[in-house]
């Protein structure tokens, strides 16, 4: 792998931060969910 | 998940992994700071995120005191809150890139000043918040203050810096680079930052969204508390 390409190891870690961080957020806007679901009824 | 309700959070993701990938590819002009130059996709983002979360915050207290209802004022103070995580963000990378390229992590700027001033008329929002006990009249008091901030957010962060000339900061009249946001930006630059700007905007109105929901859950089942 030459140096110039190498920049793409910090977009595929940078790529993984975003989905986690992604990722993240929806299964806590899904548990929001949930329980508005629960508590309205 | 509900398509018709929540597309935008996902294209939120969307634009920033388009922003991450291609803001490392797309071809940029010479300059003095060479490939830092791409943090412009991702600093200058968290400024317009923050700016975006205040326009919300700022719509919802004018909704509060046209209507009394409070859950205006509790989307004006969430908004309020997430701005910090934004502002702060901005602030803490605004440093890393200037003690790079500058030599040292501040500068007697407008922009950097402006943005300072900002975040302490908000906290000011939030101590003042934080006196008053009363519902209605901390929703009054809070609102009003909101509009205040945000005419001086708009002035500190989007007239006062353009007005001044040759500021070390891009965005004035001579410095180098001139306004991102109004053109002057090198036109395949553009194709990323612009979608990488509607990209944490979103991503920052999808944790404001969050919060929201959750402060009024945690009210309704206050509420009912008192019921029993």
């Amino acid at each position: 792998m030459d140096d110039q390409s190498k920049i793409f190891v910090v977009v595929a870690v940078l790529s993984v931060i975003l989905l986690g961080i992604g990722i993240y957020l929806n299964s806590l806007d899904r548990k929001v969910k949930k329980l508005e679901d629960e508590l309205k009824n | 998940m509900n398509m018709k309700r929540n597309w935008w959070k996902y294209l939120s993701i969307a634009f920033l992994l388009y922003a991450i990938i291609y803001g490392f590819m797309v071809r940029i002009p010479d300059t003095s700071i060479g490939e830092t130059l791409r943090n412009v996709f991702y600093h200058v983002g968290m400024w317009f995120a923050m700016m975006g979360v205040l326009t919300a915050s700022f719509i919802n207290s004018i909704k509060f005191l046209k209507t009394g209802n409070l859950e205006y004022d509790l989307k004006a103070n969430q908004a309020v809150i997430v701005s910090f995580l934004f502002g702060i963000l901005g602030l803490i990378t605004g440093m890393i890139w200037a003690q790079f390229t500058w030599g040292e992590p501040w500068a007697n700027d407008p922009h950097l000043n402006g943005a300072v001033v900002t975040l302490l008329i908000y906290a000011a929002y939030m101590i003042l918040r934080s006196a008053i006990t009363d519902d209605e009249k901390r929703g009054r008091v809070a609102a009003v203050l909101n509009i205040f901030a945000f005419v001086m957010m708009l002035m500190l962060l989007g007239l006062l810096p353009r007005l001044a000339e040759n500021t070390l900061h891009p965005g004035s009249g001579g410095s180098e680079g001139g306004n991102p946001a109004f053109g002057d930006m090198d036109a395949a630059m553009r194709v990323v930052f612009y979608p990488a700007l509607a990209g944490w905007i979103m991503l920052a109105l999808w944790i404001l969204n969050i919060k929201i929901r959750i402060k009024k859950l945690e009210q309704y089942i206050e509420d009912k508390e008192w019921d029993e």
